[in-house]
């Protein structure tokens, strides 16, 4: 299961790893979003208050950024590269393909909570387009049947 | 190194000083330079691209926004060349397009010749993202407002979008947006802005209402220099000064 | 151990190559995030199991080692054996036996690993006859794929921190800026900046203290040279890191990296770890009196932070909004203090040319494009990857003599490079050489190096579409032109891809970009129009027929009522 929103003490302890300057705001929003897999409110106002930055500062940094959410994540993040090379190759039928199997749009996740479904604009591994990566690991040459397939292994 | 430098505006030849804003080198000359975003006593940013003119250091000439750019040599400036005009026009024929019933945007095409493009659509917005409201409130202290999000999407906002903890309901945001979009009420004491209600302080001498009690809680926790010990607005103040110097004078 | 002289480390790397028996077998396995996708982990635990179930028992004296991206990743997952340098690619896991068995035991070839050449169908056996290798020249790759990314002693026995050490001890600050400015070298990034000019404004800047930093806020969709180097070689970057520190004066550096390059950051942190413990970066590097320091920061997915103001906005803790430059990042960069930022394939460069001279440097490349270029070579050719070429390479050469052509016995249409904020140049101009000014004058630009081959299955306004939407996706929304300008002309080519475009909207795209290039803000918002303009300039017959409802390369689903599968 997911973490749970954290507790104060919770994010006063990531804080503390790191020294007390506001160039540490998108680290530590970084560092809480892996944890959480999202930004939870009462997070963002504690950094705000440990590194003395307005909040408004920690919203302006915390919605500008692509790596960071406000709204919980799937168990799984599926994120599709949308790169010039993957969409050279047909990067959209296998996008498309991932919102009929899944049944979410871009940003979404599934009722169940397991995936979320997430556009990136390059992964860095042009070479193997078109790219999705599931988790941690990456799966290159994807087509929409090999995506099919692949959706089912990770559901099951 | 002489701190005086000539520049040459449109024909005209002006003095500036190092370092000074073309912006104010071209007022003070009386050059007349259409703006938006820039706004006196607040620092610029140089977004909404409308104070553009072309400048030529001798060595290559270029488009730069007057607000920001800083005289540091010698320089030709016209305010009115063709590509002056060019750039001035896309960035008004893409606010027209977007701000379509907005009278002080309608009333710089017009006065510019710029007419709305049909093929150019865009929801209309109330906001210009001129981004004074935000500078307003930074040069306060406060930072209670940003922006948020990004691109087409960007907008003003307090932080998680619910009303600003650090807001003090001075109202400077309102006080400088040139649209007049950010809503500010005052009835039976209060002051609502920003979803949140401030109770309104009265000037002890005139009775009028003039600040808010957040704002002077707010003022108080600043270096001594800034302390307020007299709850007097503006006006009543400066009465309040004149009788004092009259009054050890005589 | 800490190295606390030049000679210590002369020692020591002394000490690592005698250490080495020349009748030991080393297997790399590739690491790169290419080869991981397709498997090379499993590839390597296999390898391993294999020799724990065979049993080496004095027959020979074998290393298995992971190694940084060899750039051919189209053939992945690599495996090469030292000393011979044999080169499997697409392995897989069932190969482990035999591997083990005929080459590192019997010294003999597993045919159906090696490489074939397409022409002559004969097997190839190692690196250096494989025709994507040989026209190459690899200098910021130099290391890449040769040695473990997560041992420094494995950089210095290839020559590492030597360059640092010559700075530190033959040369002045200004004798570095010198060398640099001489070996002609420009920013990798994308404008071509003169690094040596950079370094030396930074240095006679006035401020309190000097920063450097790498940008390796890889955002081009299609180039990733610079993860490759950071993933594969992160020493090159950090030394070159502390060689432009000494030059401008800088005590601490910062290395902002991509937030989708978790391998990069890993192996980053792990470089700094072990210069830190060797006495190569922190105070007093070896005991030369100069002291200098390195912080990775994570991006956060924004292309805008590539541009410099906006990257070190992102430093700062705000967001990855550009500001003007009328005053330089150079004088007042990141918190208003000196700043020098280079690209990661600039700094990787850097220790080379310190270490052998900008003399070798000039005798590469062109009059004013010194030196090497990577290019990531993706779309329709046939080997994608990366490639290192001098500077001057024709587009041809590189596509046909190192991509061995376009898939499928298709032609060329176009390539485009600089990406988002580039341009595509048509097949007519394939005898184009790379170089930073006969790029800008074809109307693209060398950027970052991603270089992307299209074909005839390739429909060019879509393509333009493709980077608008890209880019809409990407402003930062500061400046009017960029965060208004961008989405009303990806609505018109949108319009024009659905069968909707109306007469007069060419021009009107046309004077909407050109109103954008000289408008914008930052250097993203200005070279927006580029994909845009360069195909209107060279193919504009394709826009015109796309008004008239017809998409010749069957890509532009609203004016057909078919659709081919896009060729994989």
């Amino acid at each position: 299961m997911l973490p749970k929103e954290p507790g104060e003490k919770e994010v006063q302890e990531l804080c503390a790893g790191h020294p007390q300057h506001p160039g540490e705001l998108l680290a530590l929003l970084l560092e809480i979003q892996e944890i959480y897999h999202y930004l939870p409110p009462t997070a963002m106002k504690e950094v705000a208050r440990y590194l003395a930055v307005p909040e408004s500062q920690v919203y302006a940094v915390a919605t500008f950024y692509k790596a960071l959410t406000l709204k919980p994540q799937g168990k799984k993040i599926i994120r599709i590269c949308q790169g010039t090379a993957c969409h050279l190759r047909g990067s959209s039928e296998v996008l498309e393909t991932i919102k009929e199997v899944l049944g979410i749009a871009p940003g979404e996740t599934t009722t169940d909570g397991c995936f979320t479904l997430e556009t990136v604009n390059c992964l860095g591994a042009c070479a193997l387009a078109p790219v999705v990566m599931i988790g941690d690991e990456t799966h290159g040459q994807m087509t929409p049947e090999r995506i099919r397939k692949l959706l089912q292994e990770v559901s099951t | 190194m002489s701190t005086k430098l000539e520049l040459k505006v449109n024909d005209n030849v002006v003095t500036a000083e190092r370092g000074e804003l073309l912006l104010d080198v071209l007022r003070r000359a009386g050059v007349l330079v259409p703006t938006l975003c820039e706004h006196p006593g607040l620092e610029g940013v140089g977004s909404c691209r409308l104070c553009l003119v072309e400048v030529n250091t001798g060595r290559r000439s270029q488009l730069v926004a007057s607000c920001l750019y800083p005289v540091e040599g010698e320089l030709t400036v016209l305010t009115d060349s063709p590509r002056v005009n060019e750039a001035r026009r896309f960035v008004l024929t893409l606010l027209l397009a977007r701000y379509s019933d907005v009278q002080l945007i309608e009333e710089l095409a017009r006065r510019y010749g710029v007419k709305p493009v049909e093929r150019l659509q865009a929801e209309p917005a109330d906001c210009l993202l001129c981004l004074r409201c935000v500078r307003a409130c930074a040069a306060q202290g406060n930072g209670a407002i940003a922006t948020c999000l990004r691109g087409r999407e960007k907008r003003v906002s307090p932080p998680f979008d619910e009303p600003p903890a650090d807001c003090v309901g001075c109202g400077a945001c309102a006080e400088v947006c040139p649209l007049g979009a950010i809503k500010v009420e005052e009835g039976e004491g209060k002051r609502r802005i920003w979803g949140r209600e401030f109770t309104l302080v009265h000037c002890q001498s005139c009775g009028e209402p003039f600040a808010t009690r957040e704002q002077f809680d707010y003022l108080r926790k600043q270096p001594p220099d800034l302390l307020v010990e007299e709850e007097l607005c503006p006006r009543c103040r400066k009465l309040d000064q004149a009788l004092r110097i009259s009054g050890s004078t005589t | 151990m800490k190295l606390m002289s030049r000679e210590d480390l002369y020692i020591y790397r002394e000490q690592l190559l005698a250490q080495r028996d020349p009748d030991s077998k080393t297997i790399w396995v590739c690491g790169g995030t290419g080869c991981r996708a397709n498997g090379s982990l499993k590839v390597l635990a296999a390898l391993r199991a294999e020799v724990q179930a065979q049993g080496l028992a004095g027959r020979v004296k074998l290393e298995l080692k992971t190694s940084g991206c060899h750039g051919y990743c189209e053939r992945g997952p690599i495996v090469i054996i030292a000393p011979r340098n044999v080169f499997y690619q697409r392995v897989r896991p069932e190969d482990a036996a035999a591997i083990i068995e005929e080459t590192v035991f019997r010294d003999r070839l597993v045919r159906h690993l090696l490489y074939h050449d397409p022409a002559t169908k004969t097997a190839i056996p190692n690196v250096a006859g494989i025709p994507f290798y040989r026209r190459q020249v690899r200098i910021a790759l130099r290391n890449n794929g040769r040695i473990d990314p997560e041992s420094c002693a494995d950089y210095i026995a290839a020559g590492g921190y030597a360059g640092l050490a010559r700075a530190l001890f033959e040369l002045t600050p200004a004798g570095v800026i010198e060398e640099i400015k001489r070996s002609g070298l420009r920013g990798r990034g994308g404008g071509g900046f003169p690094t040596g000019r950079k370094w030396e404004i930074c240095r006679m800047a006035a401020g309190q203290v000097r920063y450097v930093i790498a940008n390796g806020d890889e955002g081009d969709p299609g180039a990733f040279m610079d993860r490759s180097i950071m993933e594969g070689d992160p020493h090159s970057v950090i030394e070159g890191l502390a060689i432009g520190a000494y030059a401008v004066g800088a005590t601490q550096g910062f290395i902002y990296v991509r937030a989708e390059y978790p391998l990069a950051v890993k192996h980053l942190e792990r470089a700094l770890e072990e210069a830190r413990a060797l006495g190569l970066l922190g105070e007093n590097i070896l005991a030369s009196g100069f002291s200098f320091d390195l912080k990775i920061s994570r991006g956060g997915g924004a292309f805008v932070c590539g541009e410099s103001t906006a990257l070190m906005a992102s430093l700062e803790g705000r967001p990855g909004e550009p500001r003007a430059k009328y005053i330089h990042t150079t004088e007042k960069g990141l918190y208003n203090q000196p700043t020098v930022l280079n690209n990661v394939e600039t700094w990787a460069n850097v220790p080379e040319i310190i270490k052998r001279g900008w003399e070798w440097y000039t005798s590469l490349g062109t009059e004013q494009s010194r030196g090497t270029k990577v290019f990531s070579l993706v779309g329709k050719v046939k080997n994608t990857g990366l490639v290192e070429v001098p500077m001057g390479t024709t587009l041809r050469e590189i596509i046909y003599d190192i991509g061995g052509g376009i898939k499928g016995g298709r032609q060329v249409k176009a390539v485009q490079t600089g990406g988002p904020s580039g341009g595509c140049i048509p097949a007519e101009l394939l005898h184009l050489p790379v170089d930073f000014e006969q790029l800008a004058a074809a109307g693209s630009m060398m950027g970052s190096g991603g270089l992307i081959v299209m074909d005839e299955r390739n429909c060019m306004v879509d393509l333009a579409r493709y980077f608008l939407q890209f880019l809409a996706d990407e402003s930062c929304g500061k400046c009017l032109p960029c965060r208004e300008g961008i989405p009303q002309l990806l609505r018109l080519l949108t319009d024009l891809a659905l069968g909707r475009g109306q007469r007069g909207d060419l021009e009107l795209v046309e004077s909407l970009a050109c109103g954008l290039q000289e408008t914008a803000l930052c250097a993203l918002g200005k070279t927006a129009a580029n994909p845009v303009l360069s195909t209107l300039r060279y193919f504009r017959a394709e826009y015109e027929e796309h008004l008239n409802g017809f998409c010749r390369a069957g890509v532009c689903r609203g004016l057909i009522d078919y659709y081919i599968d896009p060729v994989l």
